[in-house]
């Protein structure tokens, strides 16, 4: 049984639709992301589980029980806001325990959850303290212990980290991922960052304008998306108009807006024409024109070169052919004295080349 | 003092001109409060003597008592109604749609653009109607038209920069909305609140014309006031005015030290 | 999130008790001023009906168009004061630190706060006959007879000016402290004086302020009773003493409504006025 089920579940406002036909479920246990620029109805969607939105069509589970039209307190629903949504006038402690008084638990109970709650989120010595008082991450955590304190069927989490600096936000995301397993809780995660999504989550939700593009493991989106626009939402990629100029027995060579790839040829492809993606890691750079097995080699020349610490960015222009993004990482002393202008080669692997299914 | 505003002298100028002018406002009110504490049977300043004969006698009229007593059941019971009346009005105008609300929140604080004068005589022409006049029944409502939208404006104000996502959060911890305004957003806008009933109290305390329409027999305090002023000036009559300026001006105080008038923190940042 | 903006029309329910209070003590008794206002009144004996005789007479009596222009003039006078008064504080105010500022806002504030009737008797205490000014004149031997303080134009005007200064000087500093400082900053770095940067630069912006402040003490003084009756005795006349004698004593109300219409019409032209002359000084 799926702790969360959505079933066709559609939201317009007025005659647009924000969600659009949705179905989907969380297994216990599970990390889904939903991914997606902002107004794709990812919000939308967690504020209909939360309860705060009423569908105009479809069902809502919770815990094997319907709650489309249940109001948010009597969901079981544990939220974290993105700017925390802490009661200001009340202390750490007060703010955990609120849940449990509005649940009606016993005050001898309240006092050793809480404090349970707060030493999982390491704030045990901070109960007294006023939000005010806290820095973004303890707020962070306060948010989540008060969360998770009433343990819900679900914990929602509304792009929890929108507000903290990039440093402590990778941080947290570790601590709370960590968090997550330890308490083996089904998690709904709202993000639009998807180093967040990819890094966090069991599986992803890719949303758009309203509708589901794809959904699958960090890898698997990561890799084999399934549209231009996931490709091109997940991380840079090289995207190219391809058609097929010859055919052997395991590859297929592509004409990809006059470079010619090859590509496995358990990739199918319909019709004539499609869209390759090269992700710009998987392509070598390399300073004299080397064959390997396997790989095309082309010669072009640097357009441009982006320095970026731990790795370097290229533009480099392929002869008669487009240009093509390169990341390099920068392992050696960054003696690539890849200036503009200077001719280099590239060496692109078959497996780089990936057709997206039309 | 910040730089750049040119040579002394002006600035000087200024702050001797506003000085004079906060004396002017001030000065009045100070030889009111000592005339009070006079012990001769006339006014005059400064008294020869001082103590405290005439609040002695403030204290000890009926009349006084009677009008005090009135003007303070009627404050009273406005404050809480007006603040009920306005609190409500101010979640409808900021939890309803944004089509309409403008209209609605002019709608709300009308009475205030209305001279008094014109209120009281409209107030007392219903009330003449209905019978009501120089009852509770027409001073309260009366009262009400004139202090609820001070609690729409200082209620509204608050809830402007209340977050809504707290009220939000206490839902998804289990409170149902009733119990998420009662223990989350009525909390956090208590300074709104209580803004609202001070002004409501004071307000209501104070009235004078309305009231001057409504009321026959029944004396409020500002009412028996004028009247004795009409009548003479005794030194009485500072000593209950005194009083009355002890109660607004510490209520008032409240107000501005806690911040609640005019954004508090933010304009004397 | 944009999920929050459409709001949900049944919290106009929470509306209703107040908007049933306003029908009940002001949009009604107004609807019946407007009504009595066209009754005709004949030997104490009121008529509904649509009748213009209440405008005619008040038009014509002589007495109340003279006694409404007094007003208009008196609620000038009152106005001029209040930001002659009024501006060089609000000035003050914005150059102060905070500390300073809050004082000052206090003792702006606080009569806002503070009983009218007993402003006026501190100020019967002060200018009265046998007030402290005339008292200590005679004490001292300049005058003789007491001085002529109270009970005209003068004693009334200066009573008001005390209660309503801080309606004018809270617009004006919000307008004043609206203006960014580097403007002014500019104009001077351009090589204007302290005058100048003042007269083009600090003065024009700060006029949306002087409209809504001396809008905001026209409407309060066109509608002042106590003070004229306390400060001015039978000497100074001002239409709400007319509107309330001709109900109280007279027990008129089609005449009384007809006025108090007079005054509402007059407080609508100005503010129609005024929202012109903001647009123009682009406030």
């Amino acid at each position: 049984m799926s702790t969360v089920e959505l079933r066709k579940v559609e939201k317009r406002y007025g005659s647009v639709a924000a969600v659009h036909s949705l179905d989907l479920a969380i297994e216990p246990g599970e990390f889904v992301t939903l991914l997606g620029p902002s107004g794709c109805g990812k919000s939308t969607t967690l504020r209909m589980v939360a309860g705060f939105v009423q569908p105009n069509a479809g069902t809502i589970e919770i815990g094997g029980k319907d709650v489309t039209g249940i109001p948010p307190h009597r969901r079981e629903v544990g939220l974290v806001f993105q700017n925390y949504a802490l009661f200001p006038h009340m202390s750490v402690y007060k703010n955990v325990e609120f849940g449990l008084k509005m649940r009606g638990v016993d005050p001898s109970e309240r006092r050793s959850r809480v404090e349970e709650a707060l030493g999982l989120v390491k704030l045990g010595d901070y109960s007294e303290r006023m939000p005010a008082q806290l820095s973004g991450g303890q707020q962070q955590r306060v948010a989540l212990a008060r969360a998770l304190v009433i343990r819900p069927n679900v914990l929602l989490l509304d792009e929890p980290f929108g507000a903290l600096d990039k440093q402590l936000r990778d941080h947290m995301r570790i601590e709370l991922r960590d968090l997550q397993r330890k308490l083996n809780i089904s998690t709904m995660f709202v993000t639009h960052d998807q180093d967040e999504a990819l890094s966090m989550s069991d599986r992803i939700v890719v949303m758009s304008e309203g509708t589901v593009c794809q959904v699958g493991g960090p890898n698997a989106i990561y890799e084999k998306p399934n549209s231009r626009f996931v490709a091109d939402f997940m991380g840079r990629s090289n995207l190219f108009e391809a058609r097929q100029v010859d055919e052997s027995n395991d590859a297929r060579t592509l004409d990809a807006e006059g470079l010619l790839l090859n590509a496995d040829k358990t990739q199918e492809l319909n019709g004539g024409n499609a869209i390759v993606m090269v992700r710009p890691e998987k392509i070598e750079l390399l300073e004299s024109e080397t064959n390997r097995d396997g790989s095309v080699t082309v010669g072009g020349k640097i357009m441009s070169s982006v320095y970026l610490g731990s790795t370097v960015q290229y533009e480099v222009k392929v002869e008669d052919g487009p240009t093509v993004l390169v990341v390099r990482q920068n392992v050696e002393d960054g003696s690539i004295s890849a200036q503009p202008g200077s001719p280099v080669f590239l060496s692109i692997p078959h497996n780089a080349v990936y057709i997206i299914p039309q | 003092m910040r730089e750049g505003y040119g040579s002394p002298w002006p600035h000087r100028a200024l702050v001797v001109f506003s000085l004079l002018v906060i004396f002017f406002l001030v000065a009045p009110l100070a030889i009111l409060v000592i005339q009070s504490f006079t012990n001769e049977s006339y006014l005059s300043f400064p008294p020869p003597s001082f103590g405290f004969r005439w609040y002695r006698e403030v204290f000890t009229s009926s009349d006084w008592r009677d009008a005090v007593g009135l003007s303070v059941l009627i404050a009273i019971l406005v404050t809480p109604l007006s603040l009920i009346l306005g609190t409500l009005a101010a979640f409808g105008l900021d939890r309803g749609p944004m089509r309409g609300r403008q209209s609605l929140y002019a709608v709300m604080i009308s009475p205030m653009v209305l001279p008094h004068i014109v209120l009281g005589l409209g107030i007392f022409r219903i009330a003449l109607q209905l019978n009501i006049e120089d009852t509770l029944l027409a001073f309260v409502p009366a009262h009400l038209t004139i202090t609820v939208p001070f609690v729409v404006i200082s209620v509204g104000a608050s809830l402007q920069t209340f977050n809504v996502t707290l009220e939000e959060a206490a839902m998804s911890l289990g409170a149902s909305r009733w119990r998420a305004v009662w223990h989350i957003t009525l909390p956090v806008i208590r300074p709104g609140l209580i803004a609202g009933a001070i002004f409501s109290f004071i307000i209501s305390f104070d009235e004078f014309i309305i009231t001057f329409f409504l009321a026959t027999y029944e004396q409020t305090l500002p009412l028996e006031m004028f009247s004795t002023l009409m009548f003479q000036v005794k030194p009485s009559i500072a000593a209950i005015s005194t009083l009355t300026l002890a109660v607004t001006a510490a209520l008032t105080a409240m107000l501005m030290f806690r911040g609640q008038i005019l954004g508090g923190g933010r304009i004397v940042k | 999130m944009s999920q929050t903006q459409g709001g949900n029309s049944k919290a106009w329910w929470l509306l209703s008790p107040g908007v049933g209070l306003y029908i009940l003590t002001f949009f009604i008794p107004l609807a019946m001023l407007l009504v009595l206002s066209f009754a005709k009144f004949e030997n104490s004996v009121t008529t509904i009906g649509f009748f213009f005789d209440n405008y005619v007479k008040i038009m014509t009596d002589g007495i109340t168009l003279t006694i409404f222009y007094r007003t208009v003039q008196l609620a000038l006078m009152i106005t001029v004061s209040c930001l002659v008064l009024g501006y060089p504080v609000a000035v003050l105010m914005r150059r102060s630190g905070p500390r300073a500022r809050l004082w000052l806002l206090f003792f702006i504030v606080s009569p806002l706060l503070t009983s009218i009737i007993v402003r006026n008797v501190a100020w019967v205490l002060i200018l009265g006959r046998s007030g402290i000014i005339n008292d200590t004149l005679i004490d001292w031997g300049w005058i003789s007879t007491p001085l002529p303080l109270m009970y005209n134009t003068f004693g009334v005007v200066l009573a008001v000016v005390h209660v309503y200064l801080s309606f004018m000087v809270l617009p004006l500093f919000g307008a004043l402290i609206a203006i960014d400082s580097s403007i002014e900053e500019a104009a001077s770095s351009l090589g204007a004086s302290p005058l100048r940067v003042f007269l083009t630069v600090t003065l024009p912006l700060s006029l949306p302020g002087v409209t809504a402040g001396c809008t905001l003490v026209f409407i309060l003084s066109m509608g002042i009773y106590l003070t004229p009756v306390i400060m001015g005795g039978n000497f100074v006349l001002t239409l709400p003493m007319l509107i309330t004698d001709s109900v109280r004593n007279l027990y008129n109300w089609p005449v009384a409504s007809a006025m108090a219409l007079m005054l509402l019409a007059a407080i609508g032209a100005m503010v129609l006025l005024s929202a012109r002359v903001q647009k123009m000084v682009g406030g």
